[in-house]
Formats: structure tokens, C-alpha cells, sequence
């Protein structure tokens, strides 16, 4: 009789586990991280008698949380992909915005520069022609400043990032030392009944899943129930219950650059890939470095080629032309890693082709010590490395010239930045409206008084001021030997013997004209200096029809053979495609893994997660089994009730 | 398959969301007419944009500067012409003077008449042209190009040539020197020469058939002269128009091309908004209705 009645009491308690489980699971249906439970019911050990095996009721084996592992680890890898695309979009997206509004672009401003060039060569000695010049190169040279503050903006704004999120890092790191702790003393008390603190778990697990958005962990379990987390190439962050912080620090190598420092060391952006904290370090190494890079290039090929030009013309004051633009002292840029032992030194200066020949990339120059080559040179964006030999050094840098001085020690590093700080250094080099050069320092006449010939003579140009004439050079023809003959009172230009052809360029002292037509013997023609004191060539425009035509002219981005492919606009136009390109690459990459996580998801919440519907069907199941035990406790006391009344 | 209570939401939530996101961006293409909003929309399009504006910006400046050198030329022709006028009125008054029957007195007022005209000739060699610069001193545009010594023409410009950019390829002349126009110490073909000894052969008491060939002679020589230049002059202003209309149609194909590549086809869009309104509306409703399903709404 007793039996009956323990067996009824087994069922109601079966019956409660069951009710208690399904009522944590619906509490819990929507929190982050859960999974759901259930109880397993096993029958109770049953009781041998005489006639057999008798059944004694039930008994709840365990509350166990459904769980894949494979689906988890598959997840999590989603998960941390997923959060180092949308970070890297996020980022990239604001340079893509920056770049798609047309009235904040380079290419207006560079318009309006070319167009005040234009109108000086249509009307060369008008002063307020001559200041929208000076005007619309300051407005060109501003609207580079502010592009370049953008950028240096979001260089500060992934520096903030990277603090905010080490210091989140750090923090899930002490949680799961804490969760680690409690685990293992949780499943040390309940040794050897093999069960386990699911919900502890469950918090541990979600803990991992935010840690894995920002940076890609593995996880090792051990036997106390405790995990090891490991982060990049296998830096311990937690072992047992013992973090190893993660901090941010100020880079050695680049000053505008903070890094994530481990254990007294920095670590290197290659090993921390994956999740947001490989993204922004991706995102800076990569983009915005070769965005600033790519801006700052711009500024130098429009001051070198400008300037080149500008100092081949003659101001309004009859002086040649000088610096148009200036750059600066910080371009090019070489800072010594300040870890460096020796006493070695770099110095880094412009290449006359710099404008052809410069890349987008940053550089650092190592100093090895191998005899024969003795420096290694990394490309900073692409990560290639190539040796340099000491004799090699000054050419290393495509557009550079590099100078060594000192004695490095090996292992001692130099960042060599060609442009990055171009576009923020550009200036104006001139504010007198005088200075601006627009004429040529040379003109040429035909002697139409006893020329007898038709023939008649350009009016020339200059590629070089090295060697100016200081006099003016009378050319006679002599049609006996079809030679042009020189005099002058400077040695340079008296007795040069040129053979005439009709049309040819003739050039001497980097000076160059063409004479064409039928000469006659006898007849002379002169090229005189057009610039010095008492200048009076105020309307001639030649340099400023020069200077226009850079607009147009290939100037940058030197192919494999040496010329230069592209305008000044077509290299901003290629760094606003490849900004976008990137931008679409990642948008359309998130596209994909967010539908991944969304699948994973599903299938991890297909097994683990709540689903109220079914909990509602386990609530009316247990109450039923519980109403049942119930009455079969009732039977069992009326029995009991039925001898109670025959002893009466 | 089991679902989650939570994926039912999740998935909803997401659709719901992408919908939306879809119909924003449509209806941002049709408020700002533009189909690539950002550059990462078409990185091709929009940097072939970027290069197809400057090339639209060149081409307007290179019409600006066409009608820049349109204005020196023509200036420089109406001063030509005033000269060829100048010339042919001399040149009548040279035939009048060769009339057997002239008296000394007619030939001395026909001489005051020439010096008049000599004046004039150095009003023009002299003129200015709207910026203020010398028409005919070459490069240098603020000196003044013509002064007179001894009857002769006195040059003080140079040969330069102004120049000023109408195409990508073309550098247009807008000027042409002093020099070349009135070919000053040229002998038999000095304009200014010319006219003065003309006028001190008629005061001199002793006009000769000899001076009246040497007058009409070098006249002729500096007519043709003034004529091969305003030709030149005319050849030039035909090409600056040729020049710009070719930059008007190239400026109507550029517009064409970047409208092409930058902008929203309006019909298109439209109907995609409408489409992606159905849309969003069937996931908003489908939501609710399987959202309200619960077994919890039995018991």
C-alpha cells in the first residue's frame, strides 16, 4: 500500500520537475544567450519480489541544456567575420560619403584653379586676373586641408575606437575569469553526479559569443569545467581564472598611430584579425592610410609640376618665376622608430620625377647589417619586403631620394610616409599678384627691315632657365651652306651652327624656337632676353597657356615604363573608385554574412532555443501527469480507506 | 523543424528592416534624381562622373576663352578695317593729286588732308583693346607701340604673338604684332613712311610723277599687307566659331554621359517604389499575423 502511494508521489514530483524546467525556459525565452533546458525521466529502480520486478515510479535523471558544440564553434566564426565587415563598413562608408558629395570633392576646386589659370593666360597683366589666381589656389589649397581633416579625423576616431574596445576586451576577459571560478566550483561540488551548472554556462557562452565580435578567440575547455581563451596567434587572454590585459598604446614607429599593446610588447595589427578590433587595424593600414596617401600625392605631383613650370616663367616684375606651392618640411615624412639604438638617420627629399613616380604606400626602411644588404624595406600596404644594399638606398622609394647617414644598429627602423602629410602641408608660396609667373623669359624677332626671305620664326619657349640669354643672339643664314650661324656677346650663344630645315625645333641652352619658310641668304633673326629690370612683356600669357595645359597633361602615376598615365583629376577620380569599390565590396560582403548569421542563428535557435507553443504543450503535458499521479495517490488512499473500514 | 519563438521575431524584425532600407534608398534616388547616391553604388560610374565633369568644366572654360580671343580678334578687325578705309581714302586722294590741272594750293590742302590721315593711322597702330592692353605691341601690351621720328614709324613693341587656349590642341593667335602689320623701316612698305613723304612731296613745291608712284606703290604694298592680315584675322574668327560650336555639341554629349551614369530613370524608379512598398507591407503584415500565433491563446 505504501508503495502505491510512493510511486503516485514520484509521478507529482517528475511532474513539478517538469513544470519548474518548462517555466524557466519561458522565463528565459528571450534572453541573450539561453538555451533551453529539459528534464530526462528515467524509470526508479524497480523492486524485486517473488512474483518479478516491480516498477517503483519515476525519477529525473538530470536537467540537461540543449547544446551543439559544432553549431556554436560554426556561429561564432560567422559572428566574428560578420562584426569585421560591418565595422570596416561603417568606416570606409564615411570616406565613400565624403567623396560622393561633388561640392566637397577635390575636382571642383581643382576646376576653379585651372580656370583662374586660363583667364591669366587670356589677359596676363590684368591685376584682378592675377589675384583670382592667387584666390582660387588658396580655395584649391583649403579644400585639400579639409579633405585631409576628414581623414585625420578618423584616424583620431579609430584611435578612440581601439580604446573603447580593449577596454571592453579587457572587461568580458575579467568576466569570464569570475564565470570561470564559479564554474569550477560548482562543478566541483556536485563531483562525480556528472551534472552541470547549465546557466553558468550558458552566461560563460555568451560572454565568449560578445568577446568573439571583437576580436577572433579560440576557446579551450578544461577538466575543472573552466576555459582557456586565446586571441590572434595564441596570446593567452585568459587561462583559468587569469587575465592578461590588452592595452592601447602610442605607437613606436608612427606617431599618429596608437596600437594594442600585450604583455609590454606591441602586437602586431597581421596578428589580430577578424571581429572589430582586426577591422578598424585593417581598415586604417589599408584604406586610410592609402586614402591620405593617395590625397597627399596629388598635392605633391600639383606643386612639383606647377612649381617646375612656374619657375620656367617671368613675373610681372620681369624676375623669373618661383615656387608656386610649398609642401612643407614634413613631406617627405621619416621618423625614426623611437626604439632605435643607433644613431642612424635618414633623410628623404623628392625626386625631380616624384610627381610620375611616387606610390600610395607608406614605407619602413630596417636596418639589417648583412653585408651587401644591409636595410630591408617593407611596403607598408601591400607587406612586401625587398633587401637594399647601402648604394641602393637613395633610389629605394619609388619618387624619393633617400639619404643614410649615421651608424644604425641592426634592427633599427626608420617609417619613411612619401605623402601623407602633403595634403595637409600644401600652401600657397606667393601673395603678390606680381609673382605670379606668366610670361616667358625669351622672345624672338624677325629682322623684317632687310629680310629679303619669307621665312619667319616662332616665338619660343624654355624647358630650362639654367642658361638664359643675357643678350640678344642674332642667327644669320648663310644659304650656301644652309646653315644658321650664332653671334652674340655672351659665349654661350655666339657661333652655334644650326642646319636649317623648315618647321624643325631648333633648341640651344634649353631654350627652343622653330623657324619655318624660305630664308634668304642674309637674313637674321634674334632671340632676346624677355625678362630683367625694365621688363615691359606684361601681355604675354606663354607660361600661364603652360601652366593650363597641366590640367589636362598626364603627370602622375607613372606606368612600368616610366610615363605618367593620368591627369590630377584622374588620380583623384581613381581613388574615389577604389574607396568605392572597397565600400561595395564590404556592403556586399555584409549582405552575405548577415543572411550566414541569420542562417546559423536559425539552426543554433532551431536546436537550443525557446519555443513557447512547445513549452505551452510541455505545461498541459506535465499538468496532466501531475493531475494523474495525483489521482492515483487518491486510489491509493481510498484502498487504505476501504481496511480503515472493516476494522469499524 | 523546430522554430524558436525568437527566430520568429528575429526574422521578421529583419525583413521588416531590409524592406525598409530598400524603400528609403528608392525613395532617396527619386528625391535627389540620382541613381548613385554614394560612390560605393557604381564606383565605375561615379569616378567616370568625376572625369567627365572636368572634361566638362575644360570644355566651358575653353569656350570662355574662345570668346576671349573672339573679342581681341575682332577688336583687332575693326581697327583693320578702319586702316584699310584709312589706306583707300589716301589712295583717292593720291589719284586726285595726280590730275595734271592741280594747282600748289590744292595740292597743299590735299597734303593737310594726308598729315590728318597720317594722325589718325597713329591712332589706330595705337589703339587699345578692352582689357587696355596695345592692340599692336606684341607681348608688350603696355607699351605704347608706334611713335613717330622724322615721318617714320618708330616700333616700340615686340613680335610676340598672344596666344590663348580654344581646344585641347589648339592654341589660337588673338594678336598679331606691330611689326608684321604696318611693317615699320621696311623700305617701300612702311605705312607710316609712306604717308609722310606723300605729304611732304605735296607741300614741297615740286610734286613729281615719281612721288605719286612712290606714294600709290607703297600704299598698295601696305594695303595687301592689311588685307593678308584680316584674312588671317577672318580665318581665325571662323575657326574660334567652328571651335565652339564643336564645344557645345561636346558639352550636350557630356551632360548626356554623366546624366547616363549619375541619373535616377524616373519611370523605373517609380515603379520600384510602389514594388517596395507592397513589399515592406506584406512582411509588416505577415508579421503580425504569424507573430500573434500562440498556443498560449488557448489555455
Amino acid at each position: 500500500m505504501g508503495n502505491i502511494l510512493g510511486v503516485g508521489v514520484t509521478g507529482l514530483n517528475a511532474a513539478q520537475a517538469g513544470l519548474l524546467t518548462t517555466e524557466h525556459n519561458i522565463a528565459n525565452a528571450s534572453t541573450p544567450g539561453y538555451r533551453r533546458q529539459e528534464t530526462i525521466q528515467i524509470p526508479a529502480n524497480p523492486q524485486l519480489t517473488g512474483s518479478g520486478f516491480f516498477g517503483q515510479g519515476v525519477q529525473v535523471q538530470n536537467v540537461r541544456r540543449i547544446y551543439s558544440d559544432f553549431i556554436e564553434k560554426q556561429l561564432l566564426q560567422a559572428q566574428t567575420t560578420g562584426s569585421y565587415i560591418d565595422t570596416y563598413y561603417g568606416q570606409v562608408k564615411q570616406i565613400d560619403n565624403l567623396m560622393a558629395d561633388p561640392s566637397v570633392g577635390l575636382s571642383p576646386a581643382l576646376q576653379e584653379f585651372f580656370k583662374g589659370v586660363n583667364e591669366l593666360a587670356s589677359n596676363p597683366s590684368s591685376v584682378p586676373v592675377r589675384q583670382s589666381v592667387l584666390s582660387t589656389a588658396n580655395a584649391l589649397v583649403s579644400r585639400f586641408g579639409s579633405l585631409n581633416q576628414r581623414l585625420t579625423e578618423m584616424r583620431s576616431g579609430v584611435n578612440s575606437q581601439l580604446t573603447g574596445t580593449v577596454t571592453e576586451i579587457n572587461s568580458y576577459a575579467a568576466q569570464i575569469t569570475a564565470l570561470n571560478d564559479q564554474i569550477s566550483i560548482a562543478q566541483n561540488s556536485a563531483s562525480g553526479s556528472g551534472q552541470l551548472p547549465n546557466d553558468l554556462l550558458d552566461q560563460r557562452d555568451h560572454v565568449i559569443t560578445e568577446l568573439n565580435k571583437l576580436v577572433k578567440v579560440s576557446v579551450l575547455p578544461q577538466s575543472d569545467g573552466s576555459i582557456n581563451v586565446f586571441i590572434g596567434n595564441g596570446q593567452p587572454l585568459v587561462v583559468g581564472v587569469t587575465k592578461f590585459a590588452l592595452s592601447v598604446t602610442q605607437s613606436n614607429e608612427d606617431p599618429d598611430s596608437m596600437v594594442i599593446g600585450y604583455s609590454g610588447g606591441e602586437m602586431n595589427a597581421s596578428m589580430l584579425t577578424g571581429g572589430s578590433l582586426g577591422a578598424l587595424l585593417e581598415f586604417r593600414s589599408t584604406t586610410l592610410d592609402a586614402s591620405q596617401n593617395a590625397l597627399g600625392r596629388i598635392a605633391v605631383a600639383l606643386a612639383q609640376t606647377v612649381n617646375d613650370q612656374h619657375k620656367l616663367g617671368v613675373d610681372l616684375n620681369g624676375t623669373l618665376g618661383t615656387n608656386f606651392f610649398s609642401l612643407g618640411s614634413n613631406s617627405p615624412y621619416v621618423k625614426n622608430n623611437t626604439g632605435n639604438g643607433g644613431n642612424g638617420a635618414i633623410a628623404a627629399s623628392y625626386s625631380a620625377t616624384a610627381a610620375g613616380a611616387l606610390t600610395t604606400a607608406s614605407y619602413r626602411l630596417t636596418y639589417t647589417g648583412t653585408v651587401g644588404a644591409e636595410y630591408t624595406l617593407t611596403n607598408l600596404s601591400t607587406n612586401t619586403t625587398s633587401t637594399v644594399a647601402t648604394a641602393a638606398v637613395p633610389t629605394a622609394i619609388p619618387g624619393l631620394t633617400l639619404s643614410a647617414s649615421g651608424s644604425p644598429n641592426p634592427g633599427d627602423s626608420f617609417l619613411i610616409l612619401p605623402t601623407r602629410y602633403a595634403a595637409r602641408d600644401l600652401s600657397v608660396a606667393i601673395s603678390d599678384t606680381s609673382l605670379v609667373a606668366a610670361a616667358t623669359p625669351i622672345s624672338t624677332a624677325a629682322t623684317v627691315s632687310t629680310n629679303t626671305g619669307t621665312a619667319s620664326i616662332s616665338v619660343g619657349g624654355v624647358t630650362s632657365v639654367a642658361t638664359l640669354p643675357t643678350a640678344t643672339m642674332t642667327l644669320t643664314y648663310n644659304s650656301g651652306t644652309g646653315n644658321f650661324t650664332s653671334s652674340s656677346t655672351q659665349a654661350a650663344y655666339n657661333g652655334l651652327t644650326v642646319a636649317y630645315t623648315s618647321g624643325n625645333t631648333i633648341s640651344m641652352n634649353g631654350i627652343n624656337f622653330v623657324i619655318s619658310g624660305a630664308p634668304a641668304n642674309g637674313d637674321t633673326f634674334t632671340v632676346s632676353p624677355n625678362y630683367g629690370s625694365g621688363f615691359t612683356g606684361v601681355s604675354d600669357g606663354r607660361n600661364a597657356l603652360a601652366l593650363g595645359l597641366l590640367q589636362t597633361q598626364n603627370t602622375m602615376v607613372n606606368n612600368g615604363a616610366g610615363s605618367a598615365t593620368t591627369t590630377f583629376q584622374g588620380a583623384y577620380g581613381q581613388l574615389v573608385s577604389e574607396v568605392g569599390n572597397k565600400t561595395r565590396e564590404m556592403q556586399v560582403r555584409g549582405k552575405a554574412q548577415d543572411t550566414l548569421i541569420q542562417q546559423t542563428e536559425s539552426e543554433q535557435q532551431s536546436l537550443s532555443g525557446v519555443n513557447l507553443d512547445e513549452e505551452a504543450a510541455k505545461m498541459i503535458r506535465y499538468q496532466q501527469a501531475y493531475q494523474a499521479a495525483g489521482k492515483a495517490m487518491q486510489i491509493a488512499s481510498s484502498l487504505f480507506q476501504t481496511l480503515l473500514d472493516i476494522g469499524a | 523543424m523546430r522554430i524558436s519563438t525568437s527566430t520568429i521575431y528575429n526574422v521578421g524584425l529583419l525583413s521588416i528592416q531590409n524592406q525598409t532600407a530598400e524603400l528609403l534608398k528608392v525613395q532617396q534616388q527619386l528625391a535627389t534624381g540620382r541613381r548613385v547616391l554614394s560612390p560605393e553604388d557604381d564606383p565605375i560610374a561615379a569616378s567616370s562622373v568625376l572625369d567627365l565633369t572636368q572634361y566638362q568644366g575644360v570644355t566651358n572654360q575653353y569656350k570662355v576663352n574662345a570668346d576671349n580671343a573672339k573679342s581681341s580678334l575682332e577688336m583687332e578687325e575693326t581697327a583693320l578695317s578702319s586702316i584699310t578705309e584709312l589706306i583707300q581714302n589716301v589712295k583717292t586722294l593720291a589719284v586726285s593729286a595726280g590730275t595734271p590741272s592741280m594747282s600748289q594750293s590744292n595740292l597743299a590742302s590735299i597734303a593737310t588732308e594726308v598729315t590728318a590721315s597720317y594722325q589718325q593711322l597713329l591712332g589706330y597702330a595705337n589703339q587699345k583693346d578692352d582689357k587696355g592692353q596695345y592692340l599692336f605691341s606684341g607681348y608688350k601690351g603696355a607699351t605704347q607701340p608706334f611713335t613717330q621720328l622724322n615721318g617714320a614709324g618708330v616700333y616700340a613693341g615686340d613680335q610676340g604673338q598672344r596666344k590663348i587656349q580654344i581646344s585641347s590642341s589648339r592654341q589660337i593667335e588673338t594678336s598679331d604684332n606691330g611689326a608684321a602689320v604696318f611693317k615699320p623701316g621696311v623700305a617701300g612698305q612702311d605705312l607710316f613712311k609712306t604717308l609722310d613723304d606723300f605729304a611732304t612731296a605735296l607741300n614741297s613745291g615740286t610734286f613729281s610723277v615719281t612721288n605719286l608712284n612712290a606714294a600709290l606703290n607703297g600704299m598698295s604694298s601696305a594695303l595687301d599687307n592689311i588685307l593678308k592680315v584680316r584674312a588671317s584675322v577672318g580665318s581665325r574668327l571662323r575657326e574660334i566659331d567652328a571651335a565652339q560650336s564643336a564645344d557645345e555639341e561636346l558639352n550636350l554629349h557630356f551632360e548626356q554621359a554623366i546624366s547616363n551614369l549619375r541619373d535616377v530613370d524616373y519611370a523605373k524608379a517609380a515603379t520600384e517604389l510602389t514594388q517596395r512598398q507592397l513589399y515592406l507591407e506584406a512582411a509588416q503584415k505577415s508579421f503580425l499575423q504569424v507573430s500573434g500565433l500562440s498556443l498560449f491563446n488557448y489555455i
